[in-house]
């Protein structure tokens, strides 16, 4: 079943013995545009007209509906793919040397011994007539493209398979094998097409009576030409338990007489053009009378691939051009359109861009101004070498301290002293040192620190009571402690030690007095330690 | 071929034929050259954006850190810290400083200098010098010797830090150092003994040799 909307649209040429028949067959309807004798002085004018004008220079198909046809069923002796197209070319030109147009398809046949030859295949070929030679030309002075040449009978086969199908009553087994396919044409000539396992057996084409107004007569000469189908059939070889489907285009009351006087055994179904054509599920638009040449073209020429397409040198050497010339047209459109695209794609990056890089280009200027003038200001404060200020105040601070300041604890001790003691000496010191820890330890920084140490030394006269002295020793010690909460102030030696732990000599009885010159010595220790961890190395 | 093919239709393949010519030569001659060019230019440009905008940022801290620390760089400048510890500087600075200072006498002994590495004077250039000063002096009184010390901190070119001191009394009061004192002549009552550590930082083109060994 064809798809109307992607049924290819065409300019159907039907060419029987007397006339040219041209179809405009669109998607939805089939118009018969025109019929033009070949004895037609203006044959090409005209029918160039209505391929250019009146189907509006759509591809054409030429379908054959002559009474010369010539068909031959040949078995293909077994070969290579490769050497099957030669061998079926040979036995073309051996079947058929005088007509130059012919063509081969393979047809499913039921073979004895399966395998056993290279396939059952359907010879045909048509002479190259003068209508055909006109009709060639014809063709190529429309300049139209050109789809290519049919024979109706063969390609109208699948119709009638499909028909006989769709067609079987209900409740039968098994479809018929044989199908008759009986119709008028517009030539008047009855068309008839038999159809064995859904493969063209046989087709005839016979003058009847030009019209079906006498009922009677007509149904007598197509019953009298169904008879002499019949009678050729049994040469086919036919039987009654096959099956046989008849199949009529015809009016209801011209069908019932026919139906009365068939003799054959058969299915017989009578159809008009239209509900052939509903039944087949082709539109063919409004329609007058039976003749179904309008049915055979809506069905092949809405198709998308023929059964056989006939080969033929002058149709080739028209077609081949206009096919490739049509094939370079629809990639140059194609290549022109994505080139297009393309290219507005890439003039609006391109613009994009552009605008980018402007106000890129534009923040840049901006931004230069901003740094001229931040640079001038930075220079204004005399300073070139910023690195260099900033590495001196780094250095300077990690180097400041590395000494140490007397005056607080001096002052401690001037305050505390009160005038009423006095220090004979003062050490004062300051030591670096570095705290320990693992070199495994891959979290260990080393730390500095710095340790100030002061010893302050204080002389007394020998006369003073030493506990007295040591008292006096004690009580200052206090005092700075207070003076000083940062250090670590400590008694390191007082006058005498009057405790166990010190060597103490002692005299009494006839003993001289202390003199002032003696003196006892007691000492102060101040220490401080700073973490110090700006090393900057 | 025209016979077969019509004029229109060769006419037609000849102008779809120059239009994708054009359009090709349109796309590849010049739009995408072009395209790649300005993507170029403009990748060029918001590095230089992006660069100036850092060099902006970087010169905007300076200033706020020059502004900051712009007096305390002026006094190293004036103290003579970029200074390559010339010898004779430094006697007219402890001439000086010992006579305000109203110690007695003042005998000095400056080791040659050493050159300390580190990477913030070697970053731009300059090296760290570190003198150890040992300075002898005698004074009437330990003030006149707190305040020497003072002085020197104050005064004396670059860096100094005192990292010793030892101060006694140097002999008793007694009838003749009375009468000297009574007579206007000087007399050393204390006595003291300091050490410096004095650190200056001099451009490393502007070294002498004389004024340091390895």
């Amino acid at each position: 079943m064809n798809i109307p909307f992607l049924s290819p649209s065409r300019c159907v040429l039907l060419i029987t013995d007397e006339m040219v028949h041209v179809y405009d067959v669109g998607a939805s309807s089939v118009r018969l545009v025109n019929s033009v004798s070949w004895m037609d002085p203006d044959f090409e004018d005209v029918v160039t007209d209505n391929i250019v004008k009146d189907c509006k220079g759509k591809p054409v198909l030429i379908l054959s509906d002559m009474v010369e046809q010539h068909y031959r069923m040949e078995k293909m002796p077994k070969v290579s793919p490769l050497d099957k197209a030669n061998i079926i070319k040979r036995k073309l030109a051996v079947a058929f040397p005088k007509y130059p147009i012919r063509a081969a398809f393979p047809i499913n046949v039921k073979e004895k011994k399966k395998g056993a030859s290279g396939g059952v295949y359907l010879l045909a070929a048509v002479p190259e007539t003068k209508s055909f030679r006109k009709i060639v030309a014809v063709v190529k002075r429309s300049l139209v493209p050109i789809v290519g040449l049919c024979l109706l009978p063969i390609e109208s086969s699948d119709m009638v398979k499909t028909l006989s199908q769709k067609l079987k009553k209900k409740g039968k087994a098994k479809p018929a094998r044989w199908s008759i396919f009986l119709a008028q044409h517009q030539s008047g000539e009855l068309r008839q097409i038999v159809v064995n396992d859904g493969n063209l057996a046989l087709t005839r084409i016979t003058p009847i009576v030009d019209t079906d107004k006498k009922p009677e007569l007509w149904a007598s000469e197509v019953n009298q030409e169904l008879n002499a189908t019949m009678g050729y059939l049994s040469r086919f070889g036919y039987s009654q338990e096959d099956g046989l489907d008849v199949i009529v285009i015809a009016r209801p009351e011209t069908a019932n007489r026919l139906e009365a006087l068939l003799e054959v055994p058969c299915d017989f179904h009578a159809l008009t053009l239209q509900q052939a054509s509903h039944v087949l599920g082709v539109k063919l638009g409004s329609q007058d009378g039976s003749r179904a040449d309008a049915l055979h073209t809506a069905w092949i020429g809405r198709k998308s691939s023929f059964l056989l397409p006939m080969q033929s040198s002058d149709i080739s050497h028209v077609r081949l051009p206009r096919q490739v010339a049509a094939g370079a047209m629809l990639v140059m459109l194609a290549g022109a359109g994505w080139l297009s695209f393309d290219a507005s794609q890439k003039v609006q990056m391109l613009n994009h861009t552009r605008d980018s890089l402007v106000t890129a280009q534009n923040e840049q200027r901006n931004l230069e101004q901003v740094y001229k003038e931040e640079k001038e200001r930075k220079n204004v404060r005399g300073i070139d070498d910023v690195d260099l200020f900033q590495n001196a105040l780094s250095l300077y601070d990690d180097i400041e301290n590395d000494g140490f300041d007397p005056l607080p604890v001096l002052t401690a001790f001037a305050n505390e002293l009160a005038g009423v003691m006095k220090v004979e000496a003062v050490k004062m010191g300051v030591k670096v040192q570095s705290t320990s820890g693992s070199e495994l330890d891959p979290y260990y920084v080393e730390k500095k620190q710095k340790i100030f140490d002061s010893t302050f030394q204080f002389m007394f006269p020998g006369t003073i009571r030493v506990e007295e002295g040591n008292l006096q020793m004690r009580n200052l010690t206090k005092r700075m402690i207070l003076a000083l909460p940062d250090y670590d102030v400590t008694l390191q030696k007082e006058l005498q030690d009057l405790t166990y732990s010190g060597e103490f000599e002692f005299e009494t009885g006839l003993i001289s007095e202390k003199s002032s010159e003696d003196q006892y010595t007691a000492e102060i220790r101040i220490r401080k330690k700073t973490d110090d961890s700006n090393s900057g190395n | 071929m025209i016979q077969i093919l019509g004029t229109k239709r060769v006419l037609f393949l000849t102008v779809l034929l120059l239009l994708n010519v054009g359009l090709g030569l349109a796309l590849y001659v010049h739009l995408i050259p072009e395209q790649e060019k300005v993507t170029s230019e403009l990748r060029r440009t918001e590095k230089a954006v992006a660069q100036k905008k850092e060099e902006i940022a970087r010169i905007k801290e300076e200033i706020a850190m020059l502004r900051e620390n712009l007096k305390k760089y002026k006094i190293l400048q004036d103290s003579g810290f970029f200074g390559n510890q010339n010898r004779v500087t430094a006697q007219d600075a402890f001439q000086e400083i010992r006579e305000e200072s109203g110690v007695l006498k003042a005998k000095y002994f400056i080791k040659a200098a050493e050159r300390i590495e580190h990477k913030k004077a070697e970053e731009v250039e300059h090296v760290l010098l570190s003198s150890a000063i040992n300075v002898d002096v005698e004074a009437l009184d330990d003030i006149d010797i707190y305040h020497f010390i003072k002085l020197i901190q104050k005064r004396f070119p670059g860096n100094v830090e005192l990292t010793a001191l030892d101060v006694r009394l140097g002999s008793r009061v007694n009838d003749a150092s009375l009468r000297k004192i009574a007579n206007g002549e000087p007399v050393s009552m204390v006595k003291g003994h300091l050490e410096f550590n004095w650190r200056t930082m001099p451009p490393e083109n502007k070294l002498g040799f004389d004024v340091f060994t390895e």
